[in-house]
């Protein structure tokens, strides 16, 4: 069952003192020791680092795709590491969306059928469920390539559909790891532009993993991290343009 | 086993041989000269290792079927070699009085009570003495046999053909032939007065030990005999016949003459050649000669190399075994092959980006040819040593099971397995996988660099820009298509030899599919006729057919582009030469009509017709013309035959349409499935939580269509087959062994022709016979045998010389089998006729007009030169099985020995159900009796009271009439018996047949273990999107399903199609409803099919769910 905590309902993401520590043949790599983090609702979070810093691990552990090995990770108050696998796997559908660098979409689906998958996921019937994808669809500019396949879709295309996928259900929060790594700057303007639009209009909280510096002043804030520590978070102008602020250590550990 | 498909098999082995080496050669060149591709090939195979077990089992399987098909062909050589020697012990030659048929020198007689001919011994005294001087016989005895009845008194137990052998107790002195149970050799001259040995199968019939006493009876005679002591069975020891016959028992010479009133007669002088009993077998032809050579002039005596005989007879056995397996495993064997073909296209798609990388640094693309073929040699070493292994135990079951099956017949089945054969399987095994993966390594070096490298699947084919471009320079693109990939035209005169090279595997590959194909058309016909081709030729096609065939079926599905022009020129081909010939081989127009618009369908596709649409048509006419149209049911609408006249086919349709229905319901699913699956996808709410898994489960095979159509083409191939075999079995016992072959009787007695019963009514009363009470009706039948009568049909080219047939030249006189029916037979029996002569109305009225006219006769449809095969004898031409009436004909009856002959009008054909009890020409007893003086066997039929236990009173009936011999069975007991026989052979090559499912099912576990490494980021992603656990691996499961289900429910439907077809076809007169399904039997293979794909996906399915999210995620 879920363990619902009563502290920081403001908070979408908590994390406190994560902790991940992947297992090879020989050694322990720890690729995250101990990063505590908080993600108002809302908010729009960019996490940068260099390769190899632990950011998509982060993102992961957040999100309940990857165990933390210690620490409490809580979304929407709900302690992640305290659910069965199935009860992840049915928040994911219910209050998640993702959005991949590589899309990820099932290539033998169209693009409708990528993006009602989540709601068929949830039970929703199929007509409505259709109805609904397609409404998305026409939201992220895709209403005329609905019915093709992910191969005759270009980059950007892809990733409007990935975008489409992941807000289908309306989430209360996205994540999205390098949405734009795979795109060229025109493409990867109008996927931020329409991410901003859509955390200005819904109110969803967008966690979003990158390397490129322009990706992340789109954002609220900016988490910077190196091995496996958050070393800095700032307000990007943005930010600082839409009121926000830092989590302080105190709220962040609460 | 010696031939295959009247091949020697060691110039099969050497050719074999041949091509292996040539086939580790170029591997161990590999090794030598590329020594980097070679080590890129082998280390591949550690990377997986349960992929690899994979592999090995997929590669391994077409060499377990061939494996037990050669092995099962030695098991029935061995065995049937070894009655032979054990039965026949010293006896090498025998001579006896009159000219034998070659195969009844050594078998069971059809005519079990026929007597040899005797001869003086005075006379052939010099002969005996002659022979005894030769280097090359061990001895020659003179010997004197005849038939009486062995009567156990005390325990009423009788053995009505027991044969009682007289030896000469000085020349088989030294013979090891006659042996006591348990206590070694023993002599005739042992024997005291009244004493005789008795042979272990009379010993078994009579429960006689040594000690009891035995009565003989003859008809002028009865002996009592006190048994010396129990014998082990043997020709010497009074067996004739290997499952017949085997009572009898030895006597001194001088007993048995005078027993049999023969005093100074000689039945067979039985000559041992020098040497042990299998050693004397190779001086067979020159002692033969020898005894030629000695017999007087002028004598009716003749030489019979009875072992010489027996042992060939066991290798033509071994060699229609193997080839009956063979044969029937060629469905199997094909769908492993393409098995084979689809693993290492898996591979190389896995190994794609590899691939992309290697050839961006300059590995050229032979390079990657050579490396796949190192490592698809490396499995295939090592696959085909297990997969030959395996075959060996296969064979060993059916030889367990064949043990069961025949023995009824006496005969025992031990398995064996000789060198020659092991080579074989291995060498054929290995070959067939070397020139399979050799083929696919091909394919796979055309890969394009940059798409590879990215992992980008490939570019759906160009339409041809035929309207800007003109329509003879787009179909000179899309016939050269395949020789730009070699880039001749920039490459010069090397370009120009690929450029050769190319067109000419193009141009082969559609000639190498009809050689295939019609190579497993004839196959049949080669296993029991000796053709006259070359040899060598035969081994080409045999070795080409079992390869090219599936790999030109991938060569098909991959080179669809290219190979549109070439089948639609071949097809017209073959349509050409089929009329150009003046040909009725309805394989070769149906093949010639399916080819051309096969090409004519990919071509359009090549010129952008909708995909559905072409194959969908395609698929249907493919079907409709292999299915439908050709047989003579009511289904089809006979434009073939409208077309292109009557043709015909036999056994060779069942293997071609397997292969052309396949390909047919391959399409029609693959590209309409979507059809029934989308709406119901869509449609809901019912479906809950399965929707999205039948979604995703869908969608991919859909997708995917060459892998989803060539692991669906492995299941409905060999389920084809199966069911259609089952169907056959099912009918034919339904048929022949129903209701409708007693012919109203119930029980038949086999009058002892030592012991004439007179009239068996009578009989009984006079015995006080209990059975008298319970019988209603009895008729006579007496019978000459084909030995005793021929018959001739008068057709107007066809004259019925009888002087010319008395004379022993040239005549159309068919031995045959002729029966006089009393009138009470006539009266009470109840068989019916599939076809009656014109202005007879029912059944009834010919045996009415029988009754009434002494020239009038029915006939058997074993008769009709149509329902011949298997060197049965028939001689009605003109009628067949789907005639219901015909114009009255006349036969000429003839016996040979009196030269007397009689015309009679043939007015009716018995139902062909009916025909195998009920057999012969039947005539009335008067016209019978006046051309036999005496018939060779006569048999009652009995009708039964109502509710009476028909095998009680059979018993009662031998009981009343021990002493005489007679032989008294139920009817239905005895098509029961057949019945369990036959199917018990049917259940076998079902058996082996089904081994081919274990491709399939391999096919949906190397799919399934594939699907998880190809999709494991889309794994990671669906379970990002809420998959549980449990909805992936039902995904899979449900994916695998499909497949299967879709494979299994095309073969049971297209098999009981074209089944019910021929059953329809051939059997429709027959008084009954034709055509049954076997349900339990289709149901069983179906479920079991369908169940072992499943549990083959469990566990991959199991591996699906448990990947872990970011793994899977970040997985490249």
């Amino acid at each position: 069952m879920a363990t619902e905590t009563s502290s920081s309902p403001a908070f979408s993401v908590q994390a406190i003192d994560v902790v991940k520590t992947y297992q090879t043949d020989n050694v322990d790599v720890q690729a995250l020791r101990g990063v505590s983090l908080a993600v108002p609702k809302g908010d729009m979070v960019a996490i940068m680092g260099p390769s190899g810093c632990g950011k998509t691990t982060l993102l992961n552990c957040l999100s309940g795709l990857d165990e933390v090995t210690a620490g409490v990770v809580r979304v929407d108050g709900v302690d992640i590491a305290g659910l069965s696998d199935n009860e992840k796997s049915g928040y994911r559908a219910r209050a998640m969306g993702f959005v991949f660098q590589f899309y990820n979409l099932l290539p033998v689906l169209s693009a409708v059928e990528n993006v009602e998958m989540p709601l068929l996921i949830s039970g929703v019937n199929a007509r409505e469920a259709r109805q609904r994808a397609e409404a998305v669809l026409d939201l992220v500019h895709l209403r005329d390539w609905a019915n093709h396949r992910p191969a005759q879709l270009s980059g950007g295309q892809r990733q409007r559909v990935t975008i489409a996928r992941a807000l289908v259900n309306e989430p209360a929060i996205v994540w999205a790891d390098e949405p734009t790594g795979d795109l060229d700057s025109r493409n990867a303007d109008e996927i931020m532009q329409l991410i901003t639009g859509l955390n200005e209009a819904n109110q969803q909280t967008f966690v979003i993993v990158t390397h490129d510096e322009r990706i992340a002043r789109s954002t609220n804030r900016i988490i910077n991290m190196v091995d496996g520590l958050i070393v800095e978070e700032k307000l990007t102008e943005r930010g600082l343009a839409r009121g926000a602020a830092t989590p302080t250590a105190s709220e962040t550990n609460s | 086993m010696s031939e295959l498909f009247g091949v020697s098999m060691n110039l099969i082995m050497f050719v074999l041989l041949a091509i292996l080496f040539v086939g580790l050669a170029s591997v161990g060149l590999i090794a030598l000269r590329n020594r980097v591709m070679f080590r890129l090939g082998v280390r591949n195979i550690p990377r997986r290792r349960a992929q690899t077990i994979l592999i090995v089992v997929g590669l391994m399987l077409s060499t377990v079927i061939i494996s037990a098909a050669f092995t099962t062909g030695d098991t029935v050589d061995r065995s049937v070699t070894s009655q032979v020697y054990r039965l026949l012990g010293s006896v090498d030659e025998t001579i006896v009085a009159g000219q034998r048929e070659e195969d009844e020198a050594f078998g069971d007689e059809n005519d079990t009570a026929l007597r040899d001919a005797s001869f003086d011994s005075t006379a052939v005294a010099p002969l005996i003495a002659t022979l005894r001087q030769s280097p090359d016989v061990d001895a020659v005895i003179p010997t004197y046999g005849g038939i009486a009845v062995a009567v156990n008194l005390e325990e009423r137990l009788s053995s009505p053909l027991f044969t009682l052998i007289g030896l000469d107790a000085a020349a088989a002195r030294n013979l090891p032939d006659l042996k006591a149970l348990g206590s070694g050799r023993v002599g005739v001259g042992e024997l005291g007065a009244g004493e005789i040995y008795l042979n272990r199968s009379a010993a078994e019939d009579l429960n006689l030990a040594a000690g009891d006493s035995v009565t003989l009876f003859t008809e002028a005679t009865t002996t009592v005999f006190v048994v010396r002591a129990v014998i082990e069975d043997g020709r010497l020891a009074g067996s004739v016949g290997i499952s017949t016959q085997r009572e009898g028992g030895v006597a001194p010479l001088t007993v048995a003459q005078s027993f049999f009133g023969a005093e100074g007669k000689l039945t067979m002088i039985a000559v041992s050649n020098r040497g042990d009993a299998r050693g004397g077998y190779f001086l067979s032809p020159t002692v033969e000669e020898q005894i030629d050579a000695a017999l007087p002039p002028e004598t009716e005596l003749t030489v019979q190399p009875v072992k010489r005989l027996g042992v060939d007879l066991a290798e033509e056995f071994g060699n229609i075994f193997t080839t009956f397996f063979l044969a029937f495993g060629l469905f199997s064997i094909g769908a492993g092959v393409l098995l084979i073909f689809m693993i290492f296209v898996m591979l190389a798609t896995e190994r794609k980006s590899e691939m992309g990388m290697a050839r961006a640094v300059g590995t050229k693309r032979m390079d990657l040819v050579q490396t796949f073929i190192s490592e698809g040699m490396a499995y295939n070493v090592a696959a085909a040593m297990v997969g030959t292994a395996i075959g060996i135990l296969v064979a060993v079951v059916i030889a367990k099971v064949m043990g069961s099956v025949f023995e009824a017949a006496n005969l025992d089945i031990s398995p064996h397995v000789t060198l020659r054969s092991l080579v074989v399987s291995y060498s054929l095994g290995v070959v067939l996988t070397f020139l399979t993966v050799t083929f696919a390594s091909w394919r796979i070096s055309l890969i394009n660099i940059v798409r590879a490298i990215r992992d980008i699947p490939d570019p759906p084919q160009p339409v041809p820009q035929w309207g800007s471009r003109g329509v003879l320079a787009t179909l000179r693109d899309l016939i050269f298509k395949p020789a730009d990939r070699t880039g001749w035209r920039r490459r010069g005169v090397g370009g120009l030899a690929a450029l050769l090279a190319v067109a000419g595997a193009a141009a082969a590959s559609p000639l190498l599919i009809i050689a295939a194909l019609l190579f497993a058309g004839v196959l049949f016909s080669h296993a029991w006729s000796q053709r006259s081709q070359p040899p060598l030729m035969r081994v080409g096609v045999f070795i080409g057919s079992l390869l090219v065939a599936p790999l030109s079926i991938g060569a098909a599905i991959f080179m669809t582009f290219q190979l549109g022009p070439l089948f639609l020129g071949a097809g017209a081909a073959i349509l050409a030469t089929f009329i150009a010939a003046d040909s009725e081989s309805a394989f070769v127009l149906l093949f010639g009509l399916s080819l051309a618009p096969l090409g004519l369908a990919l071509i359009l596709r090549s010129f952008g017709a909708n995909e559905r649409f072409t194959y969908t048509l395609l698929a249907v006419y493919l079907i409709y013309i292999w299915e439908f149209d050709v047989w003579d049911t009511g289904y089809g609408f006979g434009i073939i035959s409208a077309i292109f006249g009557e043709a015909d086919g036999d056994i060779e349709m069942f293997f071609i349409s397997g292969v052309m229905v396949t390909l047919a319901a391959t399409f029609l699913v693959v590209y309409n499935a979507d059809l029934v699956l989308k709406p119901l996808t869509r449609g809901g709410r019912w479906l809950g939580a399965l929707l999205p898994s039948i979604k995703m489960a869908v969608a991919y095979p859909l997708a995917n269509k060459m892998r989803t159509g060539m692991t669906m083409a492995m299941f409905c191939l060999v389920i084809f087959a199966l069911i259609v075999i089952s169907s056959m079995n099912h009918n034919f016992t339904r048929l022949f062994l129903g209701d409708n072959a007693l012919g109203g009787w119930d029980i038949s007695v086999d009058e002892n022709p030592s012991s004439p019963l007179g009239d068996l009514r009578t009989a009984l009363s006079e015995a006080g016979s209990p059975a008298a009470a319970s019988i209603a009706e009895i008729g006579l039948v007496e019978t000459a045998i084909p030995r005793s009568a021929s018959l001739c049909q008068t057709r107007p080219t066809h004259p019925c010389d009888t002087a010319a047939a008395l004379a022993g030249g040239r005549s159309n006189f068919t031995p045959y089998d002729t029966r006089g029916v009393d009138a009470a037979f006539i009266g009470a029996n109840q068989i019916g006729f599939q076809a009656r002569a014109q202005g007879y109305a029912s059944d009834a009225a010919v045996w009415q007009a029988l009754a009434g006219d002494e020239t009038l006769a029915v006939v058997d449809a074993n008769a009709l030169i149509g329902n011949g095969g298997f060197g049965s004898a028939t001689f009605v031409a003109g009628i067949d099985n789907r005639d219901t009436t015909f114009d009255a004909f006349t036969v000429t009856a003839l016996n040979p020995e009196t030269g007397e002959s009689r015309d009679v009008q043939v007015i009716g054909v018995v139902d062909l159900s009916t025909s195998t009890t009920f057999y012969g020409l039947l005539v009335s007893q008067p016209l019978f009796d006046g051309l036999f003086d005496e018939p060779d066997a006569r048999t009652y039929f009995l009708r039964t009271a109502d509710g009476a236990d028909n095998i009680a009173v059979a018993r009662q009936i031998e009981a009343s009439l021990l002493t005489t011999g007679a032989q008294a069975v139920s009817l239905r007991k005895e098509l029961d018996d057949q019945s369990a026989a036959f199917s018990g052979f049917f259940y076998l090559m079902q058996g082996f047949m089904g081994l081919g499912l274990f491709v399939g099912v391999a096919a949906v576990g190397v799919i399934a273990f594939r699907t998880i490494v190809e999709r494991r980021q889309q794994i990671g992603m669906l379970r990002s999107l809420g998959y549980t656990r449990s909805m992936i691996g039902v995904t899979f499961l449900i994916e695998s399903a499909f497949i299967a289900f879709m494979g299994i429910l095309s073969g049971v439907v297209f098999a009981l199609i074209l089944a019910r077809q021929l059953i329809t076809e051939q059997f429709a007169n027959q008084g009954v409803n034709s055509f049954s399904v076997p349900w339990p039997q289709v149901l069983a293979i179906s479920g079991l099919a369908f169940g072992a794909a499943l549990l083959m996906t469990l566990i991959p399915a199991r591996q699906a769910a448990s990947i872990p999210i970011a793994e899977a995620l970040r997985y490249e």
